[in-house]
């Protein structure tokens, strides 16, 4: 069945799907919650078309340093786990993960390399990009 | 590579995973369709809780995924204001994996009563109108010359 959305997650050049080891690692509370959500968005239209959800409190876009990107929000336990990507057409690329620990905000990389692996992902999604994996 | 309905049922065979898949097959299928219904049908919050005696916030939490928090009531009440069914019942694992895979527009935000009893009439005019056109082409058949368009049974399509 044709789906409105795919999204992909992030592969290193090892081939190592880095979103899938992080929801089986230190996201494992947040898994089911952000893959029930992503199965939810890839079946909505996109923005501007009835009925779309790609608004908050599914999907923020992000400011700042880090305008261009967007983001999704799952809380457990007075956690708030999030997922980091891209909107390209009708493909989201999933670059990273953080988490918000009510003090501040949290992520591994800076958003030079989030923006580098954007453009590794457009220019070889088979290379650096798998559709999003549970 | 593992189909996505696989990859599910994969990660199903996990009890922590599975007590989390039904959590969130509620809480954030509900909350997804609340907003998407309430896009679809053009209305407001603020005029939802309206309808529903209730103050615009608590919409506003109802349409988020992390929420969570939902009574029967209250599903039943907003069954009511959308004019869509509403289906609870117990079902077999496969079936919310195969709910997960197969989600299109249609099925997070149906259609209501209305729109469905205004598609069904409008399938049947155009049933009625392909009939004419069959009418019409057996009419022009007829007046043609009585062998011209003849099917010829002797000579097959694909010869």
């Amino acid at each position: 069945m044709n789906k409105e959305h795919i999204f992909y997650d992030y592969v290193d050049q090892n081939g190592a799907n880095l979103i899938k080891g992080w929801l089986h690692g230190d996201g494992k509370s947040a898994r089911a919650r952000f893959n029930l959500i992503i199965d939810n968005l890839e079946g909505s239209p996109p923005p501007g078309f009835m009925g779309s959800v790609w608004t908050p409190s599914y999907v923020y876009d992000l400011t700042g340093d880090w305008k261009g990107f967007l983001e999704i929000r799952a809380e457990i336990n007075k956690k708030e786990y999030r997922l980091i990507g891209q909107r390209q057409n009708r493909n989201i690329l999933l670059i990273t993960w953080g988490y918000h620990d009510g003090k501040g905000w949290h992520t591994d990389i800076t958003p030079g390399s989030a923006k580098i692996r954007v453009s590794q992902m457009i220019t070889n999604i088979g290379k650096y990009g798998r559709e999003h994996e549970i | 590579m593992k189909s996505k309905w696989e990859q599910i049922w994969e990660s199903l065979k996990d009890p922590e995973y599975r007590r989390q898949f039904i959590d969130e097959h509620v809480n954030v299928g509900i909350a997804f369709q609340i907003r998407s219904l309430r896009n679809r049908q053009r209305k407001k919050q603020s005029e939802l809780a309206e309808m529903l005696h209730i103050r615009q916030p608590l919409v506003s939490s109802w349409e988020n995924p992390n929420y969570g928090n939902y009574s029967l009531n209250t599903l039943k009440d907003l069954a009511k204001v959308f004019d869509v069914g509403l289906l609870v019942r117990f079902v077999p694992f496969s079936s919310l994996v195969d709910w997960e895979v197969n989600l299109v527009p249609d099925m997070i935000a149906p259609p209501s009563f209305s729109e469905e009893q205004s598609q069904a009439a409008s399938k049947s005019l155009n049933v009625t109108s392909n009939t004419e056109t069959v009418k019409d082409i057996e009419k022009f058949l007829s007046a043609a010359e009585p062998d011209q368009y003849k099917f010829n049974a002797e000579v097959s399509p694909h010869a």
